[in-house]
């Protein structure tokens, strides 16, 4: 510690020598704006056929209603890239929380990811659409006359409305927005002044925002995901919900980071300590979510109260329980023995390989939640392009957007009061 | 008063440009005893009083040499004999019957299982605090996971008491094993209760092993200075001393400092702490499926495992807050060890699990509404308003809004006001088991069948008797084993870093 510091230490705007250490390759990156408009175009094109599918300009063969499977495949695609963005803010929240200092360099990629609410906003607007022009096409609930005189619908029709499920989704969204531009707000000011006491106010709202953050995602992960089949319940969601969404977030960063690693960057700012601690990380976010996956079939099973046992008998025939045993082998086994070893985890190239796996399998159990909802079997996945489409396209939004920002911001934050700690961050055991 | 930030006191003792090690530390306004340092810049000093390694092994040996103090032997007295009541009480139980408890038809599991789901929370807290930390890194950790695993073994052993003797008739308790015998007859092994006795005598096991490793570079150092006081007295030798020396050379197992040592500990340590963390999700999981499995509403929820998970951790760290905050107002010196930032720290924890455990009551009682079972959303009902609302609201103004308090900075940094909520957890905590387990089973299907459970004196006495055991345990840790691991407190010491006091990176 130079004593120039420690003498100020009471100034917040002393400047901490790491931050000399940073090379200007690393406070910029306008490489990737390129590769922006290209995933970007490419995005809006799979989203516009699987528009074009569900205005019945392109008509499905053997399928009668085109608009109901190119909603589920859209919100599919929907739920992923919700789930990069906000599972990045909880991210980003946790470790302001937990004042950490080893993530330092890594955090900025958590917040541009994060940043991405706005676009997920705009992303959500197809589903408010269906919501409004079509309803219960994809909500059951949403179509009053499908649903009359049915016991559960009219219980819980004080909860599943149409007005109060909008406002909802205006909350969660006011929450998130409002979090995600403080946050990451914050964390480009400082780049600029080098403000400590921005590092203690992130880290006040990180805490107050946290609790506010589960509530609403929970809620989110009941209306637009467990909602899809009113009649079912489980106090577990939430969790299980969020398990994946950090998974996702998780799975997206580490990729980002491997990449530009790749590209010559971050070299001495994000080293193969900070992959390997990511890697714990995505190991134990793992068999976290198949910890909460596991407790919840198992006492849907073991109780084999008929109301709750519909929604996974529903799913564990005509054809979807392939996809739950993928879910077993692929989301869990597979990985969870792959990152137990310590080479993986500290090689940039194959974590980033296990994360896009892990993100696809995400994917696969995103699609295990909503598609089933569609049709009662997997005779339902007779268009699968138009699933693979209705998944691309929010996704490559998403992540043409990020690429931009990625570019347009310094990759690490620039004057954050804890960059020596990342810097000198090692694992010696 | 002085601006001089305790780090640099520390760096400039050790640079010899501060003169006086010895002088009262200066109580600071804004940071406390000197850790309550908010700064992003810098991370506030672990061990305070500016003092070297020796120091600190002379104090936390000191507290096994030279004893507790005078208040030890009144206080363990009483406890012991507080304590007593558990074989008197459980004594009469085998001759007469559970009869002597207020079960009844309708209620069959009551402060039996309360208690034991209780202890065996406090007891998961334990290794959590000290596994879960060691894997985040958390270097505050080395002031509390030996205290914290002490707890464990003994809210473990008080925990085992019950559900052996609830069984009725204790003599055939044996058969919770799977032991082959004449009648043929096995335990169901697709019962949760019997996964119990499996989960929570491994766990035991391996708590035990957890805490008695990180001991044995403590049990040698005990060993040696026993041995070298032998040495120095001189003259006849009294057989304590040689029994000291004798009973630490024969816990330390032959340890000699080496480098191999280290290294090979080192690595034990943390595989262990990898080994135990799932471990003791996995056991209070199973916990939670004794009653989450079956199909009672109240019981049947699936948030129940991460639910209980967060409630062990609560009741965990309320208990060892209840447990260090007169400790270091009792020990000389432990206040360097433990600082307020230590407490605070925990005081944060118990707030974040607070309100997960309060995350978990609001979706329970979101759910018994939206799944429109309506025995589920009956039995919530009565909860918040039947005749166990007292227990309930005991429950949700312990667990839920007390924790609310360290929303504020002074509060979470005083140490009465945290031990008053410490308390407070530790009560809830209570109650919430008992919640879930009395009131469910009191109003369930048939209106018919419903009734009340009123304790027995024997229920009570059996239950304060165990809080007698623990704290007699927990007394006796205190006289006679390291309360500190001292290799860890030194390495979180600034004298640990090569680079302390100079620019040299």
């Amino acid at each position: 510690m130079s004593q120039a510091v420690a003498s100020n230490r009471y100034d917040p705007f002393a400047p901490n020598p790491a931050w000399t250490k940073i090379k200007p390759a690393d406070a910029s990156f306008p490489g990737a704006a390129g590769l922006s408009t290209g995933l970007i175009g490419l995005g809006v094109a799979c989203i516009a056929v699987v528009a074009a599918v569900a205005l019945g300009m392109v008509k499905l063969s053997g399928s009668e209603s085109g608009l109901k499977y190119a909603l589920f495949s859209y919100h599919v695609g929907f739920a992923v890239a919700l789930g990069m963005s906000l599972g990045s803010l909880g991210v980003v929240m946790i470790l302001n929380a937990f004042a950490a200092g080893w993530s330092t360099t890594l955090r900025r990629q958590f917040e541009n990811a994060a940043a991405m609410l706005p676009v997920v906003l705009a992303l959500f607007l197809p589903v408010l659409a269906a919501a409004l022009l079509a309803p219960g096409k994809m909500f059951k609930w949403m179509d009053a006359a499908a649903v009359a005189g049915e016991p559960l619908a009219e219980h819980k029709a004080p909860y599943l409305n149409i007005n109060f499920w909008i406002l909802r989704a205006a909350i969660f969204f006011a929450i998130w927005l409002f979090l995600s531009w403080r946050m990451v707000g914050l964390s480009r000011a400082q780049d600029e002044s080098g403000d400590r006491r921005i590092t203690s106010r992130l880290r006040a709202m990180s805490c107050w925002g946290l609790p506010l953050f589960a509530l609403s995602l929970t809620f989110a992960g009941f209306d637009w995901f467990k909602g899809l089949d009113y009649k079912w319940f489980s106090t577990m969601f939430g969790v299980y919900y969020f398990a994946g969404n950090t998974l996702l977030a998780l799975a997206l960063i580490i990729v980002t980071l491997a990449l530009l690693r790749r590209a010559g960057r971050l070299q001495g700012l994000v080293t193969e300590d900070h992959f390997h601690d990511l890697g714990k990380l995505l190991f134990s976010f793992t068999v976290f979510w198949a910890y909460v996956a596991f407790s919840q079939y198992f006492l849907i099973w073991y109780a084999n109260i008929p109301e709750e046992t519909a929604w996974y008998q529903h799913r564990m025939q005509g054809g979807w329980q392939v996809l739950g045993a993928l879910m077993i082998v692929g989301h869990f086994i597979g990985p969870f023995l792959i990152l137990l070893f310590r080479a993986v985890k500290r090689s940039p190239t194959l974590l980033a390989l296990v994360a896009v796996w892990q993100f696809l399998m995400c994917s696969a159990d995103l699609f295990y939640v909503i598609r089933p909802m569609a049709y009662p079997d997997s005779s339902g996945l007779e268009h699968v392009w138009l699933d693979v489409l209705g998944w691309l396209g929010p996704v490559l939004v998403l992540l043409g957007f990020f690429a931009r920002r990625v570019a347009s911001n310094p990759l690490v934050p620039l004057k954050d009061p804890r960059l020596h700690e990342a810097m000198a961050h090692k694992n010696y055991v | 008063m002085t601006t001089l930030h305790p780090d640099q006191h520390a760096a400039g003792r050790l640079a010899g440009l501060v003169p006086d090690p010895g002088a009262p530390r200066p109580w600071d306004p804004v940071t406390g005893d000197g850790t309550l340092v908010d700064d992003a810049y810098g991370r506030a000093p672990l061990v305070l009083g500016d003092r070297s390694f020796g120091s600190v092994t002379d104090t936390v040996c000191g507290y096994v040499e030279k004893g507790p103090g005078r208040w030890w032997m009144p206080t363990f007295l009483i406890s012991a004999h507080v304590a007593a009541l558990v074989p008197l009480m459980v004594g009469y139980l085998i001759i007469t019957g559970v009869g002597v408890w207020g079960l009844n038809n309708r209620i069959d599991w009551a402060w039996d299982i309360t208690n034991f789901v209780f202890w065996i929370g406090i007891g998961h807290a334990g290794t959590l605090i000290s596994a879960i930390l060691c894997l985040l890194k958390q270097k505050w950790r080395t002031s509390i996971n030996r205290s914290a695993e002490a707890m464990t073994i003994f809210a473990v052993i008080c925990a085992g008491l019950f559900p052996g003797i609830h069984v009725g008739r204790v003599w055939m308790a044996w058969m919770l094993f799977p032991i082959p015998n004449a009648n043929g007859i096995w335990p169901n092994f697709r019962s949760p209760l019997l996964w119990d006795v499996f989960a929570v005598s491994t766990y035991f096991t391996v708590s035990a092993l957890f805490w008695y490793m990180g001991m044995i570079p403590d049990f040698a150092t005990l060993r040696d200075r026993a041995a070298l006081r032998m040495l120095q007295q001189g003259g006849p030798v009294p057989w304590s001393a040689r029994l000291r020396a004798y009973a630490f050379g024969l816990l330390a197992l032959g340890w000699r400092f080496s480098q191999r040592h280290w290294q090979r500990y080192e690595k034990a340590y943390l595989m262990l702490a990898g080994v135990s963390t799932p471990l003791v999700l996995s056991v209070h999981s199973i916990v939670s499926f004794d009653f989450a499995t079956s199909i009672l509403p109240g019981w049947h929820t699936t948030i129940f495992p991460p639910y209980f998970v967060a409630g062990a951790i609560f009741g965990g760290f309320a208990m060892v807050l209840f447990l260090l905050i007169p400790s270091r107002e009792l020990f000389p010196g432990m206040k360097d060890f433990i600082t307020l930032r230590h407490l605070e720290n925990m005081a944060k924890i118990i707030l974040v699990t607070g309100m997960m455990v309060g995350f978990a009551y609001s979706m329970e009682f979101f759910i018994a509404w939206y799944g429109a079972n309506r025995y589920e959303l009956d039995v919530f009902k009565n909860r918040a308003t039947g005749p166990y609302a007292w227990a309930y609201w005991t429950m949700i103004s312990c667990n839920v809004i007390s924790p609310q308090v360290f929303w504020v900075r002074a509060c979470r940094q005083s140490p009465l006001v945290i031990f008053l909520v410490s308390l407070a957890v530790t009560v809830g905590m209570w109650f919430e088991r008992f919640v879930i387990i009395v009131s469910s089973l009191a109003q369930a299907f048939l209106p018919a069948q419903w009734g009340m459970f009123y304790p027995t004196p024997v229920d009570i006495l059996t239950f304060v008797g165990s809080c007698g055991t623990f704290l007699t345990l927990y007394l006796l840790f205190m006289r006679f084993l390291p309360m500190f691991a001292m290799s860890e407190i030194k390495n979180v010491m600034p004298q640990a870093n090569p680079h302390a006091g100079h620019d040299h990176h």
